[in-house]
């Protein structure tokens, strides 16, 4: 092993009883629940200081958030089947979950274009009011954390293999880790779906 | 479940635990809409809708994100997370619901609310 190489990322670090990488990656997740937080309080105060406030299933579409739910659950379902795979030795089945979760976040990036396009040939922009300010500016973030998993899963759908067959426990932690940032993406969602859509 | 240990049939018994939860957060998400449609009373709709989230969401956690057989220090860091998490919600909405009466803001409100009656009054 190099010296210039990052220490436990294999084995786990003696006294944090974690591997380096786990440890990045719940770090990161912290400073997104800050982000996130931020902006549902801002949501909060938006809401309580305004005269008239919309119910969101009035103007948004919440059968296609239902649906959006759903593949969310399903890829988070896919994701950890990707992990286990991999503790099976299996990789034509890791491979397999992997392209699925992908494909269920495409499909919910799919589902989201179909509802955006909606608002605007209707004239809804982020500008329309504070609602939709507040509502594009939520799921638009969370939608660009779909599209950074999903970059990370494509990669590791090109490229996993070398890494697999050099390394694989690393590779294994490198799902894992992944993995939490996919759950922690699902986690958000399982909180803008009744927050914007429903109340 | 440790990974580095562990057995296939322990891991087939996993994958089963996350079909089970997949299966509870569907229910829940469908529990999430029903409940939505059912007038409790603005605060109770909210509330129970909150708490469904934190339901789900601590299924999520526990089981997909394996926090049930994590190690400690990631539950120090969780913790850590949310005292700073709950402060700013605290300190923001605080701000907000403890601004004091007599500020400008109020003064403000009031001149808009003068001129706009005398306004009212010359037509």
């Amino acid at each position: 092993m190099s010296t210039a190489e990052i220490q436990y990322i294999e084995t786990p670090r003696p006294d944090t009883g974690l591997t380096n990488g786990k440890i990045g990656i719940w770090l990161f997740l912290a400073s997104e629940v800050m982000l996130f937080g931020a902006l549902f309080s801002a949501y909060v105060l938006l809401r309580v200081g305004a005269e008239t406030w919309p119910a969101g299933r009035e103007v948004l579409n919440v059968w296609l958030a239902l649906l959006n739910t759903v593949v969310l659950i399903s890829s988070s379902v896919t994701m950890v089947f990707a992990w286990a795979a991999l503790l099976k030795n299996d990789f034509g089945g890791h491979k397999k979950y992997l392209a699925l979760t992908l494909l269920c976040g495409l499909i919910f990036l799919g589902i989201k274009a179909i509802e955006y396009s909606g608002k605007f040939s209707h004239d809804l922009f982020p500008s329309t009011n504070n609602f939709l300010a507040i509502y594009f500016v939520l799921t638009g973030l969370h939608g660009i954390h779909v599209v950074g998993g999903m970059i990370v899963m494509l990669y590791f759908l090109l490229f996993g293999r070398k890494n697999w067959e050099q390394r694989p426990t690393m590779y294994t932690n490198r799902i894992e880790n992944t993995g939490l940032y996919w759950h922690f993406v699902d986690l958000v969602w399982i909180f803008l779906f009744p927050v914007l859509y429903l109340l | 479940m440790d990974p580095q240990t562990a057995t296939i049939e322990e891991i087939n018994r996993h994958v089963k635990l996350y079909l089970g939860v997949f299966a509870a957060l569907l229910v829940l998400t469908a529990v999430t809409v029903g409940v939505a449609y059912i007038d409790l009373g603005h605060g109770a709709n909210i509330g129970l809708a909150l708490v469904i989230a934190t339901l789900k969401a601590s299924l999520v956690g526990f089981f997909f994100m394996h926090l049930k057989w994590e190690r400690r220090s990631v539950y120090g860091l969780i913790l850590l997370t949310f005292f700073f998490f709950a402060g700013m919600i605290g300190l923001i909405l605080g701000g907000y619901w403890d601004t004091p009466t007599g500020t400008v803001h109020d003064r403000v409100a009031i001149e808009i609310h003068t001129t706009h009656d005398d306004t009212g009054g010359s037509e």
